[in-house]
């Protein structure tokens, strides 16, 4: 793996974007795989839905030109009836069953689509976190969700549909080959027509696509003002500021300059494609049409071997000549398209797992309370390549990101309780995520009773954790789902009752219109409620506390709570960790005074460590911070004491 | 069908209320996109148009093949073939190049996307803020992004019905002759297929089908828009954890360490099989649909190759013309099917256009006067709250309660309380977000309602705790202008200067001009919270109105930015009056006078000593909460 993955970048350099990961052979087969374990049926009708419409199609033009041919004859009435009743009811027959077969298959696809959506959730649940973190991440997700879009079904944004297209590419080279080989006892050179007329307007359009595609940056910028323009001109969040500062004026002004800009660019692109293409689609139409009718007036008249009911065949044999080519080559396209998505998909669903989870041979969890050991623990991102750039260079005189933390040491011994503190931007919730585990130390090591943190079960570790971030989310289930996050049966009921008393949600659930089976988040459903501030970071505590786990992380846990609901929280926090190791972090130095020992945090480094006391005494930065919090309630007490 | 009418509220408006919902929609198409439907038109007739050129000119090729075979004649009515193609195929690839690739359609959505924004633009904030007028903007969202819906559907609704009567003109044209000549000429009975009784039987059993294919395709088209409509909650919740729960990596946190994945997944699928069903239902529509098309279709079509051949074995139409009639007369029914097709396909998506015009006739319910306002002698202004309560819509609890109150200008006030009782709901009534339910606000004596409402507006400046900024340049962002002229820009700078963002204003790299956040213009710079709030602040300085009002103006500074902010806060505010909002107490020192809220209620008022001397007040009991943690400190 280290080895190929040294002398990729000149590899991708010499053919870099020419070579899809995943070939479309590989592609079909992984799809076709995936459609057999599913549903077998799918797959073997697929064979039948390739012949189909080309026989359809061909017993449809043989009806005009039977009437023709009959009547001129002059048949009998019953042998009128007889052919034309027979191939009509033939062509139903067979209509019906590609109608059925197809919609059995059609139903499928959607089911397929979702299966991979639901694959890329499950991926994007368990992924390494710092690869979900990470723009390449995003990006490569929010590309693969893109490929496998439900609502646009048959568009060319689907991968799920790649089936679809394959089945159409071939009945679509089926139909072209007995059509041409119709038009070959006519006269082969018609072919060589057809085939130019149906070829050269196709080789115009991919090239005006590739000159749109090479064009496109200077659209995508404008897209890209238009999507935000759009997007907070009607933002409901945003409406109190359009009140008293007039926004709309602003944004709707850039926001028809760019929709002006769009239009504008793709008129020019639209002259360009009506002069190159569309003129010399026509007039190759004319050609084609105009030999068509020389050959077949040639055979009629001079020739003298054509009658004019087959005059009527051929000539719908020749125009769905040309139908079937573009049948052909428009779902082939669509499906190397399709198959170029997939890899999108499949890229991502690949991505490997550098940590380990559910490892067997991790070592158990301890069982006691923990110690926490941060060991010379720097961190810093890492440096993204921009798409586009070429990666052997860049590799080797990369400039590195900055260090968000470095050289970090310090230890939580058993059962203590350790406040964090530090101004914004002090690295505060990146030393969290690598406490949790989220993200990996760049250098240095986590110990955990003085073992290395890689050496657990991370899943383990994951579910021994109770921590309250500072960004909350909820899920638009019900209160008791949110908190308990676990099936109804399996509640803890009296364990929740305690978790709500102690979080203070009581009085706010009693007011609830359906208690603690409200849904929340509004838009999701009928019914459901959304929570203030206040109220989800309470939530979030409950969630920790029904959670229960060996340590306890808290980041800014008060930030949204008023003044009373602080204090009580800070009296009660002794008992709501009970004797669990626990970290406090918050740029409110007050609340660090019902912890055993303060860190403060500056710069990614630890400037300082100690209890309350010590670190007043010490008259450093915490003492300046300290006072400065203090001013104005301490010239109060001054005031009052007087 | 008309139970099936009862079941579903959506089918319940009567073809006359369908109809003006549809006219509705067609005038503000008109209007919004002027000479859009026509232009749509005009491509329709060509569009329609071209088949019937081959067929009534190959018509007559064959019957030139078929009868003397003049080689100059049949030379010279191919080249008027070939040319009528090559027009109408320019015309309409031309126009439908415009049409899509040239940025019409899109112009199109554009348009009417600002036509339902206005209506927001002008909605009051009361109206906004109702979840009613969400869940109404919601629905018809959701029917447009997922069905289509609205006004797309008005517009192929006009231009399919239009094209199938376009397509009724042409091949009545076509089939004229026939109706003339084919019927009373070449004699009956000869044969069974060409006797009266045949061609009467034939006849009807084609009207028959033709009906058979009507009902059963509209009464498809309803039950597939139904389920389309069934679908939707499955969508909504799969949307929203792909989107925003799964799809934000912040909540990637709380996924992994309180082990979501199942529980997620189980609710993310739990409507997935009913939109199976749904989807299942939908496509045994289609496939009905399709199924009757071809068999109906077939039938009918094969009657008229019987007939149309009859007639010809009769001698009574040419045979070069026997294609053309039969074409002509399935093209007839189609179109006459199709018309029909598009009623019941219009009717099953008028929910969308019924929600719509619900939202555009929303009444704006505040009343505006237009007085202009008067400042007093001095040139202040005085509030006054008179006995004022307020309950927010649909809630039983009053947020306020006879709050009496004023404020004087030039003075700066706090509004101080606990989460929830009430000090928001105080502000959105002095700024008339809302109108108070009893009681009245009286500014320089005289009742607000009375006031210019645009006018009254512009008094506050106001930074709210959600606040929101632009991805904009920093200059827009503090004078809300396009581009700001020299003078814009120097108060600007101060402004920003002002409340703290100067340091970081001198690292900017193009000044005022710089982009914030990367989603307007991808070299953007980042800001803290903090930051914002700062620029936030700026902007409401630059406003210059003469009440300032401050929501939480600190929550997102750490304790060193939140201290500059204080000191500098006399230099700040100026001469403005000034009204403040916060739960942090220690915010309070600034100001000569300070409200307390409590649960709905104005419960002290005075200056920080005074209440602070009532130590069974709430104000006492607020301030030890926080105090006591740096106040042990003296006594240590």
């Amino acid at each position: 793996m280290s080895q190929s993955s040294s002398d990729m970048p000149n590899k991708k350099k010499c053919r870099k974007k020419e070579k899809p990961p995943y070939s479309l052979m590989s592609n079909t087969a992984y799809t076709f795989r995936e459609i057999w374990r599913n549903k077998k049926s799918v797959a073997i009708t697929a064979i039948l839905l390739i012949f189909l419409p080309p026989v359809l199609s061909l017993l449809y033009s043989l009806i005009p030109s039977l009437a023709v041919s009959l009547v001129e004859e002059g048949a009998s009435d019953t042998r009128l009836v007889l052919v034309l009743c027979g191939v009509s009811l033939a062509a139903m027959a067979l209509q019906i069953f590609n109608t059925v077969t197809g919609t059995q298959n059609e139903k499928y696809y959607l089911a397929l689509n979702y299966t991979y959506l639901l694959k890329l959730n499950r991926k994007a649940m368990v992924v390494d976190y710092a690869y979900l973190e990470s723009p390449h991440g995003q990006n490569m997700k929010s590309l693969a969700l893109g490929n496998v879009n439900p609502n646009d079904t048959y568009g060319n944004s689907n991968a799920a549909v790649l089936p679809y297209r394959l089945i159409s590419t071939f009945s679509g080279l089926i139909g072209l080959a007995s059509y041409a080989a119709i038009l070959a006892i006519l006269n082969p050179l018609l072919i060589a027509v057809l085939l130019a007329s149906s070829m050269i307007p196709y080789l115009l359009n991919q090239w005006f696509n590739k000159y749109c595609h090479e064009r496109r940056e200077e659209e995508s910028a404008l897209t890209r003002k238009l999507v935000y323009t759009t997007t907070t001109k009607s933002d409901l969040r945003l409406v109190k500021d359009a009140i008293f500062y007039k926004t709309a004026n602003l944004l709707l002004s850039l926001y028809w300059k760019a929709v002006h800009g769009i239009v504008s660019l793709r008129q020019k692109h639209m002259r360009v494609g009506f002069f190159r293409v569309d003129i010399v689609s026509a007039l190759l139409i004319l050609l084609q049409n105009g030999a068509a009718y020389a050959i077949l007036i040639y055979r009629v008249l001079v020739a003298g071997t054509l009658d004019p009911a087959s005059f009527v065949f051929y000539f719908s044999v020749i125009t769905g000549f040309a139908g079937w080519f573009q049948r052909f080559l428009y779902n082939l396209s669509a499906a190397q398209q399709n198959s170029r998505q997939f890899c999108d998909l499949r890229a991502y669903l690949d991505l490997p797992d550098r940590y380990s989870k559910q490892n067997d041979s991790a070592a158990p969890l301890p069982e006691d309370t923990w110690s926490v050991e941060f060991r010379d623990v720097s961190f810093r991102y890492p440096v993204e390549q921009k798409p586009g750039e070429e990666t052997a260079e860049t590799e080797t005189q990369q400039e590195l990101a900055p260090l968000v933390l470095n050289n970090v040491s310090f230890r939580i011994e058993k059962g203590e309780k350790l406040a964090l503190v530090g101004l914004n931007g002090a690295g505060k919730t990146t030393l969290v995520k690598l406490l949790c585990g989220l993200l990996e130390p760049t250098e240095g090591m986590i110990l955990i009773n003085d073992r290395p943190l890689g050496d657990y079960d991370r899943d383990a570790y994951f579910k021994a954790l109770s921590v309250v971030f500072q960004d909350i989310f909820l899920l638009p289930v019900t209160v008791r789902q949110n908190i308990t996050l676990c099936p109804e049966n399996k509640v803890d009921e009296e364990h929740l009752s305690w978790c709500l008393r102690e979080a203070d949600m009581e009085s706010w659930i009693h007011e609830l219109p359906q208690g603690l089976d409200t849904y929340l988040v509004k838009s999701v459903r009928d019914g459901a409620v959304d929570m203030s501030g206040g109220q989800k970071q309470k939530l979030a505590l409950a969630r920790a506390l029904y959670k229960g786990g060996r340590m306890m992380i808290l980041d800014e846990p008060t930030a949204a709570l008023d003044p009373i609901a602080e204090n009580k929280m800070y009296l009660e926090y002794d008992r709501l960790i009970g004797g669990n190791t626990a970290l406090f972090i918050s740029h409110r130095l007050s609340s660090t005074r019902f912890c055993d020992r303060i860190l403060l945090l500056e710069n990614g480094c630890v400037a300082e460590s100690g209890t309350h006391d010590q670190l007043m005494t010490q008259g450093g930065k915490y003492a300046d911070l300290f006072n400065i919090q203090a001013h104005y309630y301490r010239e109060e007490a001054a005031a009052n004491e007087t | 069908m008309k139970r099936k009418k009862n079941q579903k509220p959506e089918g319940s408006r009567t073809f006359s209320q369908d109809f003006k919902l549809f006219c509705r929609g067609i005038g503000i198409v008109r209007r919004v996109s002027p000479g859009y439907l026509t232009l749509l038109l005009v491509r329709t007739f060509f569009n329609r148009l071209s088949p019937f050129i081959n067929l009534y000119m190959s018509a007559f090729i064959l019957t030139e093949l078929l009868g003397e075979g003049c080689i100059d004649r049949l030379i010279k009515l191919v080249c008027i073939t070939l040319v009528l193609d090559l027009m109408v195929y320019l015309i309409d690839y031309g126009m439908s190049r415009y049409i899509n690739g040239g940025g019409r359609i899109f112009l199109f959505y554009q348009q009417f996307g600002i036509h339902n924004d206005m209506k927001m633009f002008a909605l009051d904030y009361a109206s906004i803020e109702d979840p009613e007028t969400h869940r109404m903007f919601n629905r018809y969202q959701e029917m447009f992004t997922k069905m289509g819906a609205g006004l797309p559907t008005v517009v192929k609704g006009v231009v399919d019905t239009v094209g199938n009567l376009m397509t009724i003109c042409f091949s009545i044209g076509i089939i004229a002759e026939l109706l003339v000549l084919g019927v009373f000429s070449g004699g009956y009975g000869t044969s069974w297929i060409n006797s009266i009784p045949a061609v009467i039987v034939i006849c009807v059993l084609m009207v028959g089908l033709c009906v058979l294919r009507i009902l059963f395709t509209s009464s498809s088209t309803q039950k597939s828009q139904q389920a389309v409509m069934d679908m939707l909650p499955f969508k909504r919740i799969f949307e929203f954890y792909t989107a925003e729960y799964v799809g934000n990596y912040h909540a990637g946190k709380d996924i992994r360490l309180y082990d979501q994945q199942d529980l997620i997944e189980q609710d993310m699928m739990s409507e997935y099989p009913r939109m199976l069903r749904a989807a299942g239902k939908m496509q045994n529509g289609m496939a009905a649909q399709r199924i009757s098309e071809s068999v109906i279709g077939g039938l009918s079509d094969l009657g008229i190759y019987l007939l149309v051949a009859g007639r010809a074995a009769a001698g009574a139409v040419g045979i070069g013309n026997i294609l053309k009639y039969a074409q002509g007369i399935i093209r007839l029914t189609n179109a006459i099917a199709g018309i029909l097709n598009t009623v019941s396909y219009v009717r099953a998506r008028n929910e969308c256009l019924a929600v719509l015009f619900e939202y555009l006739d929303l009444p704006n319910k505040m009343e505006q006067g237009d007085d202009k306002i008067q400042p007093d002698e001095r040139g202040g202004y005085t509030f006054e709250f008179r006995n004022v309560s307020f309950q927010y819509p649909n809630t039983e609890r009053y947020a306020l309660e006879n709050i009496n109150l004023t404020f004087r200008s030039g003075e700066r006030m706090a509004v101080v309380g606990m989460n929830g009782s009430g000090k928001t709901t105080l502000i959105k009534l002095l700024c008339r977000l809302y109108d108070p339910t009893e009681g009245e606000i009286l500014l320089n004596g005289v009742n607000i309602r009375t006031l210019s409402y645009q006018d009254y507006l512009e008094v506050f400046s106001v930074v709210f705790q959600d606040f929101g900024l632009f991805a904009l340049t920093l200059g827009q962002n503090v004078t809300m202008c396009e581009s700001p002229d020299a003078n814009q820009r120097q108060r600007a700078e101060e402004c920003l200067r002002l409340a703290g963002f100067g340091d970081r204003l001198d690292a900017f790299p193009d000044g005022l001009d710089t982009y914030l956040y990367r989603k307007y213009d991808e070299n953007g710079i980042e800001i803290s919270g903090g930051e914002a709030q700062k620029i936030a602040l700026a902007r409401a300085l630059y406003k210059s109105s003469p009440v300032l009002i401050l929501d939480e103006p600190t929550a997102a500074l750490d304790p060193v930015a939140e201290f500059e902010i204080y000191s500098q806060f006399d230099r700040i505010v100026g001469d403005r009056t000034a009204i403040f909002i916060s739960h942090r107490l220690s915010s309070c020192r600034f100001c000569h006078d300070i409200a307390v809220f409590d649960d709905g209620h104005l419960v002290q008022r005075g200056s920080h000593e005074e209440l602070l001397a009532d130590t069974d007040g709430k104000y006492h009991e607020l301030w030890y909460a926080q105090a006591q943690y740096y106040t042990e400190q003296e006594t240590t």
